[in-house]
Formats: C-alpha cells, sequence, structure tokens
C-alpha cells in the first residue's frame, strides 16, 4: 500500500504565493520520511494534505489505489481510520482523562451512541490500555490530559494514534515543543513503532540532526517545492543549506 | 496635515453639552432634592423589620427562583445547539447566516414584550414570565456559546477530525470540553440576570416574590417590604456563590 501525492498544489484564500506548488512524491511501506525546511517552506500543509485536513487546490492525493480528494465523507473516514496523526502541541482534550483521550482515537469505529455516553465497550477500553502501555504510560490512564508533562502528552497523542492499527504515521513537528532529551525519547519511540509493522511514517523536523539519525528518507522543502529527495547520507552540509537558503522574496509567512 | 487622534478636551466638552441638553429637555428640577428627608422618612418605617410573613416571602421567593431557573434552563438547552448552528466553524454558510439572523431578531425583542405577547394565552402568571426568559436566553446564549465556539482552539478539533470521526463528535469533543467553564459561568450570570427580570414581572402580577414587594408596598406595610428585599439580596449573593462554586468544580 503505497502513499502518492500527484501534482499536488494548495494556495490560501487569495493569498499571492501558494503554499505548496505540484509536489509529486510517492512513499512505499516501510519508509521513515523526515521532511524538512524553514518555517512557511509548506511542511504543515503537505503533512495536512496526506489526510486532507487541508483540502488540496490541486492535484491527487492517493492511497490504497483510491484519490482522497474525491472520495465521499465515508472513504475519506475509513482511510483516515488507516492514518494516525500526532501535531506539535499534541492537541489532547485538557480537561479530559488519558484514556479517555486515547478512546477518541476509536470513534469512528465506534457506534455514535457509545462516544455520544461515554460508555465505552470492554474492548475499546482494553485497547487504549494496550497501546498505552505500548508507549509506556498505562499507570497515567486516569489522570487529566493537563496533568501531564509535553513528553507524556505526546505518549498520550501516539497512544491516540495508534488505535486503530494505522497504515501510516503522520507527524507535524511532533517534537518541536519538546527538550532535547524527550524529543529523542519520543522518535525513539515512534521508530520502534514504525519497525513493529511495514508502516509509512512521515514526519515535519526542524532539527536537521535529528531527521539523519531517524529518517530512512529525507525531503526538502523550499517555497512548496521540494528541492531535496533522497536518503540521509546523501544529506550534504551543501543540500542542507540548499533546503535552508534565504531568500530574498521572503519566503517564510 | 496630521491632526491628533486623541483630543480629551474636545471629548470632555462634547459630553458636557449632551449632559445639559439631556436635563434641559426633560425640565429636571434639580432643586428637588430639597425633598431628601421624605425619603429619609420612608427609609425609616423600615425599622423594625416585620419578620411576621417570612414563611410565605420564602415560599414566593422559591416560585421567583423557579422561574427564573426554568427559563434559563431551558433556553440553555435550546441555545446550546443553536449555537453551532450560528458559528462560523461548525455551521454551513447559509445555515449560518439564517441562525445569526434568528437570535439577533429574538434578541431584540424586549423581554417584557414578550411577556405581555403571552398574557392572552397564559395570563399574568408564572408561565408567561417563564416563556420570556426562555426565549430570551435562547437568543442571548446562543449568541454567546456561539463567540465561544469561533474562539475555541482549532488544535483538538483537527485530532477528533484527523481520527476519522464524524462532526459531531468533532464538536462534541474538540470544542465542548474547551468552553464548558465559560458556558457554566455565563449561564449563571444569565440566572443571575432572569431572577432581576422576574422580580420586576412580578411587580406587574405575574407572582413571586417581587410580586409580594409591590404589594407590601402598595398597602403601606414598609417593615414587611424590607424583609423581601433582605431576601432578594441573600438570594442573588447565594447564586454568586454557587455560580462561582461549579465553575471551580469543573476547572478543577
Amino acid at each position: 500500500m503505497t502513499l502518492q501525492l500527484i501534482g499536488l498544489s494548495k494556495r490560501y484564500g487569495k493569498e499571492e504565493q501558494p503554499a505548496l506548488r505540484q509536489i509529486d512524491l510517492t512513499v512505499a511501506p516501510g519508509e521513515f520520511v523526515a521532511i524538512l525546511g524553514r518555517s512557511g517552506a509548506g511542511k504543515s500543509t503537505l503533512i495536512r494534505c496526506v489526510n486532507l485536513l487541508v483540502r488540496p487546490t490541486e492535484g491527487k492525493v492517493v492511497w490504497n489505489g483510491r484519490d482522497l480528494t474525491a472520495a465521499s465523507p465515508r472513504a475519506l473516514s475509513e482511510a483516515r481510520r488507516e492514518m494516525g496523526m500526532i501535531f506539535q502541541q499534541f492537541n489532547l482534550i485538557a480537561p479530559l482523562s488519558v484514556l479517555t483521550n486515547v478512546l477518541v482515537g476509536a470513534f469512528p469505529a465506534l457506534p455514535l451512541w457509545r462516544c455520544v455516553s461515554g460508555l465505552f465497550p470492554r474492548e475499546a477500553v482494553d485497547r487504549a490500555m494496550e497501546v498505552l502501555d505500548r508507549v509506556g504510560i498505562a499507570r497515567l490512564a486516569h489522570r487529566r490530559a493537563k496533568a501531564l508533562s509535553g513528553g507524556q502528552q505526546q505518549r498520550v497523542a501516539i497512544a491516540r494514534a495508534l488505535m486503530l492499527h494505522p497504515r501510516i504515521i503522520l507527524g507535524d513537528e511532533p517534537v518541536s515543543n519538546l527538550d532535547p532529551v524527550s524529543a529523542r525519547r519520543i522518535l525513539e519511540l515512534l521508530a520502534s513503532i514504525h519497525r513493529e509493522e511495514n508502516r509509512i511514517t512521515l514526519l515535519n523536523l526542524h532539527d536537521v540532526r535529528l531527521a539523519k539519525a531517524f529518517a530512512t528518507r529525507i525531503i526538502g522543502l523550499a517555497e512548496g517545492r521540494i528541492v531535496f529527495d533522497g536518503p540521509p547520507e546523501r544529506l550534504t552540509e551543501a543540500e542542507a543549506a540548499r533546503i535552508y537558503r534565504e531568500d530574498p522574496d521572503g519566503g517564510g509567512h | 496635515m496630521i491632526r491628533p487622534a486623541f483630543k480629551p478636551l474636545f471629548l470632555a466638552g462634547s459630553l458636557l453639552v449632551l449632559v445639559i441638553l439631556s436635563v434641559r429637555d426633560m425640565g429636571l428640577n434639580l432643586a428637588d432634592i430639597r425633598d431628601l428627608p421624605n425619603t429619609v422618612d420612608f427609609l425609616g418605617e423600615l425599622w423594625p423589620l416585620d419578620f411576621s410573613m417570612v414563611d410565605q416571602a420564602l415560599d414566593e421567593t422559591l416560585v421567583t427562583l423557579e422561574i427564573a431557573f426554568l427559563g434559563t434552563f431551558f433556553g440553555l438547552v435550546v441555545g446550546f445547539p443553536c449555537a453551532f448552528l450560528a458559528a462560523r466553524n461548525t455551521a454551513p454558510r447559509a445555515v449560518y447566516h439564517g441562525m445569526r439572523g434568528f437570535l439577533t431578531f429574538l434578541r431584540s425583542v424586549p423581554e417584557l414584550v414578550i411577556a405581555l405577547v403571552f398574557v392572552p394565552t397564559f395570563g399574568l402568571a408564572p408561565l408567561t414570565v417563564i416563556v420570556a426568559i426562555f426565549l430570551h436566553n435562547i437568543a442571548v446564549l446562543g449568541k454567546l456559546i456561539a463567540e465561544l465556539i469561533e474562539a475555541a482552539d482549532p488544535g483538538p478539533q483537527e485530532a477528533v477530525a484527523a481520527t476519522g470521526a464524524r462532526k459531531v463528535l468533532v464538536a462534541l469533543y474538540g470544542i465542548v470540553p474547551q468552553i464548558v467553564p465559560v458556558v457554566l459561568s455565563q449561564y449563571f450570570y444569565r440566572l443571575e440576570v432572569a431572577v432581576r427580570s422576574s422580580l420586576l414581572f412580578g411587580a406587574i402580577g405575574a407572582g413571586g416574590i417581587g410580586d409580594m414587594l409591590f404589594i407590601h408596598f402598595k398597602t403601606f406595610e414598609y417593615a414587611a417590604m424590607a424583609v423581601d428585599v433582605l431576601i432578594i439580596m441573600l438570594l442573588i449573593g447565594l447564586l454568586d456563590y454557587a455560580g462561582a462554586f461549579f465553575r471551580s468544580r469543573v476547572i478543577g
């Protein structure tokens, strides 16, 4: 099951500069991809186009042989079940318990009345405890999400993403809000989860060293275009400088 | 030419002119202040307090509270879902404009007018007041909550949407937990306002402690009226305290 982006472009509202320009990208199972680029290069937009949180202006997102940009809401929901996503700000529901936050990851597979009533089936709760154990914080299941440290919150978010056995893990700057030690631990966790099954992992990172240490493939993005695509050992200092080069027209936002 | 935007003297002068024009137009006679001793005499008659009718006063206070509670509670029950249809980020464009317009219209009709419209149906009775408070609070709470929904952090909403969950659940889990504490405090404020409205409606004969207070006033039972006022003040203070208590429990 490969992920294919074909001629993907995105322009927000009436802004002059498009956020993405004609992105073509194919990612195969087993690839751990790190996307690098300056802020404003289009990294977040690219990640969000994969699960259609952002709807591209042009182009296709093909997953499992199906163009998601043309998919029905139901088909899109089914595709999203196969894509777990984590975020820079963790995006947990702060006042709710860790366990409830993780159960949110199973919502599309549960009957509506279960989610509305909060009476979750035994199997879903068991699965939530299993993934919490996998990310190492089962003991925190009944704490409120907002009482946790940044690293712990990101673990909750990873557990939520794992609930429905995703084929793809998407991460929008998942370690940018963490201290260096927590950042490395979270990436180690993501790498070991990646190896468990033949998954695709697609992360935005801003630290070149972390990208080289964990990724099997690096994509460099500048002004909405792919300017580097290759294995980490090919990312020389000169190549990295090209990704991060100063642009007199001001690509940032 | 660059003109300074801030002209305090000009502003103060304009306001003074407005005040003078208003006083002159109504023919207010400030010399009437000489009759202030009349008010002092009146206040003197409140004392000693007459507690002989306190049981009845407490019963009527409960009626006032029940009117305000039923009106605002059902206002919240209906206004809450309406708010999602009146928020830019949760409603389709056409629905958003329709609901916004409806709420604005409803809010522009004074509670008193709504009550008068329903007097032929329910008479001068608590139900008339409940309906007036109910309709008015759909509009007020609907608008306030819609604004909270629009200002909610998009992060959790994105996270719930990314799981593939349907839109109802994105709203229920991505938005509601964030806004509940503020909704609660808004609700208690609206309850307090409703108690005040129901006091006034009482004065026109619709029941409750306001009704009793006005009767005591008209029959010169000032000492009993003073007890009514005391109970009302206690009630408002109690509501304020209850609001703070529930809010701290939810925020916790």
